[in-house]
């Protein structure tokens, strides 16, 4: 398997080059961006010269807040995907491969997780247990291996019984050395696009948890950007359309990457959100 | 059984949480200890936990998810309340999406690698990846604040109780941003299925048949495309709470989103471990739906 491919995919470079680029705002935003705190007397101005997209209700720099903001966005959206590719490829392959009543109770474990909207979960931990963005993280991470788990634990199935498992294992290879060797590398593909897909349902999530007022009240989220700009809606346009367009078009560019792998690998219809 | 565990974990998960009801319950100027503790007593919170769990799940299981202080009624009784503008509001919405979604699917099918098929897979992709609440918040900034052509939150006017035009008034711009929510992922899955039922051999026959290519596609290919959509029109049932809670928080829609949402605002226990329990089952429900729509639309699945 190479990744060359991966670059004739339009949707793959748009989504990968868009991400690359928030990274390096929010490392310039670290760095060398201005205070995102700091208030002014010049409330709710425009966009102008000095303050490209205006400033909010306390004379904040909205495009400072915005680059700030790329931080909790990344974060929340890089980590529990990864941690649940994981967790939900070793569970998925284990269950699938050897079967029986091992796989019944990882299925039933999956399928329970399942029930309730992950969304549910998320807000009512982030309104008991405070909006932490790690607890936010956890509970994405908890939620989203069990979808893994099961999309792998189906395509181990009908791998196992391919000839050429059969053929390695008539040559004496160990079952760890089969899911290893062969079945990792051909779930690969799958578990690539389905968490390129959590990915954004990860940033759409947090943002959604920072609107409702229950995310992470110490950081800048561009959620609880647009829950602050709903009270100016008349009057000040720029505080709801500039971060929403942040977060649009950080949901589509990963949208974008998780398309781009699905037609590459031919896994499109299989992977599912 | 899965409901039961699913209602068991939500209530310990709750327990866990920091704050004591008690304290809450007697209220801001806090209570001396004799109070405190008949509270408990009351709501058998001086209980161990195990029993609590086993308390509510046997009260459950008759239909009594108990009682909401908040509220101030039993549990069941606010979610019906609920219920209807919530039911009103997702129809709507469901309705629109599956129109709007089959429509454009089976024109992109039809139209595959033309422009309109590369339009509608922008269009579609774009809208899935719009954060629901920025949408409905761009909607009344421009239709309502701006233009004022329609109202900005809410289901009637204080002026017109019981309006039906004044209702679907309130309703055009919460059912639109919903629907466009739901309609992305439609569009997606009927273009990929009628797509595929279009390489099939009954297809090729009765074009070789002479039939228009307007029938093949609305009589032979779309029917065999309708499975899958069916798969994601049930799966909506469950999630409509979740979806609702954003939508209905940005228009002020007074149905069992916003329920849930003020719960956990007023970290209303009882309420919030009633609401996921019924959002479960609507899951469990919606999952047995399917079984029977399929049933219906694939004469193969019937004699198994």
């Amino acid at each position: 398997m190479t990744l060359r491919p991966l670059l004739g995919s339009r949707r793959f470079v748009v989504g990968a080059l868009f991400v690359l680029g928030v990274l390096t705002a929010a490392v310039f935003a670290a760095v060398a961006a201005g205070d995102p705190f700091r208030t002014s007397e010049t409330i709710l101005a425009g966009p102008s010269r000095a303050h490209p997209f205006g400033t909010d209700e306390l004379g904040r720099d909205v495009l400072t807040r915005i680059l700030n903001g790329a931080a909790t966005t990344l974060k929340v959206a890089i980590a529990p995907p990864l941690v649940a590719a994981v967790v939900g490829t070793a569970v998925g392959l284990t269950a699938g491969y050897f079967g029986g009543l091992l796989d019944e109770i990882l299925l039933k474990l999956m399928e329970f997780t399942l029930v309730v909207p992950r969304f549910l979960i998320a807000l009512v931990a982030a309104a008991f247990f405070g909006g932490h963005l790690w607890l936010v993280g956890v509970v994405l991470a908890a939620t989203f291996w069990p979808s893994t788990g099961r999309l792998v634990r189906a395509e181990a199935i009908s791998l196992r019984e391919r000839e050429f498992v059969e053929a390695s294992r008539s040559f004496g290879a160990s079952s760890t050395w089969i899911l290893a060797k062969h079945l990792l590398l051909l779930v690969a593909p799958l578990v690539a696009v389905n968490t390129s897909f959590q990915a954004g349902q990860a940033a759409l999530i947090e943002a959604g948890l920072a609107f409702l007022g229950v995310g992470d009240r110490n950081l800048i989220s561009w959620g609880a950007m647009l829950a602050d700009a709903q009270s100016y809606l008349g009057m000040a346009w720029w505080i709801s359309v500039f971060p929403g367009i942040a977060l649009a078009l950080m949901i589509l560019a990963l949208n974008l990457l998780g398309d781009g792998l699905a037609d590459t690998f031919d896994v499109r219809g299989r992977a599912r959100l | 059984m899965l409901l039961a565990a699913v209602a068991a974990a939500t209530f310990v998960l709750i327990s866990l949480a920091p704050g004591d009801t008690a304290q809450v319950l007697a209220g801001q100027a806090g209570a001396d200890p004799e109070y405190l503790a008949l509270i408990r007593e009351r709501l058998q919170l001086d209980r161990p936990l195990p029993y609590q769990v086993g308390s509510y799940l046997q009260a459950a299981a008759q239909g009594d998810l108990g009682f909401s202080i908040i509220q101030g009624r039993p549990v069941r009784d606010a979610i019906f309340a609920r219920l209807p503008a919530s039911l009103l509001l997702a129809a709507t919405a469901l309705a629109l999406s599956a129109l709007l979604g089959v429509t454009l699917g089976v024109i992109a099918a039809a139209r595959r690698g033309a422009a309109v098929d590369a339009v509608i897979s922008v269009f579609s992709l774009v809208a899935y990846s719009l954060p629901v609440f920025w949408l409905g918040q761009l909607l009344v900034a421009l239709f309502a604040v701006r233009l004022h052509w329609l109202p900005a939150g809410g289901m009637r006017s204080a002026d017109a109780p019981g309006d039906i035009v004044d209702v679907a008034r309130h309703l055009v711009l919460p059912a639109t941003t919903f629907s466009l929510l739901l309609a992305t992922l439609i569009v997606r899955v009927t273009r990929t299925a009628t797509a595929e039922a279009l390489g099939e051999d009954y297809v090729r026959t009765a074009r070789a048949k002479g039939m228009s290519e307007r029938r093949v596609l609305l009589r032979h290919a779309l029917p065999n495309a309708l499975r899958p959509v069916t798969t994601v029109l049930t799966g909506y049932l469950g999630i409509i709470l979740t979806g609702a809670v954003l939508v209905e928080t940005v228009f002020v829609w007074p149905g069992l989103g916003r329920l849930l949402y003020d719960s956990v605002l007023s970290r209303d226990t009882p309420m919030l471990a009633g609401m996921l329990l019924f959002s479960a089952s609507l899951v469990v429900t919606a999952n047995i739906l399917a079984d029977v729509l399929y049933r219906v639309l694939d004469p193969r699945t019937r004699f198994q």
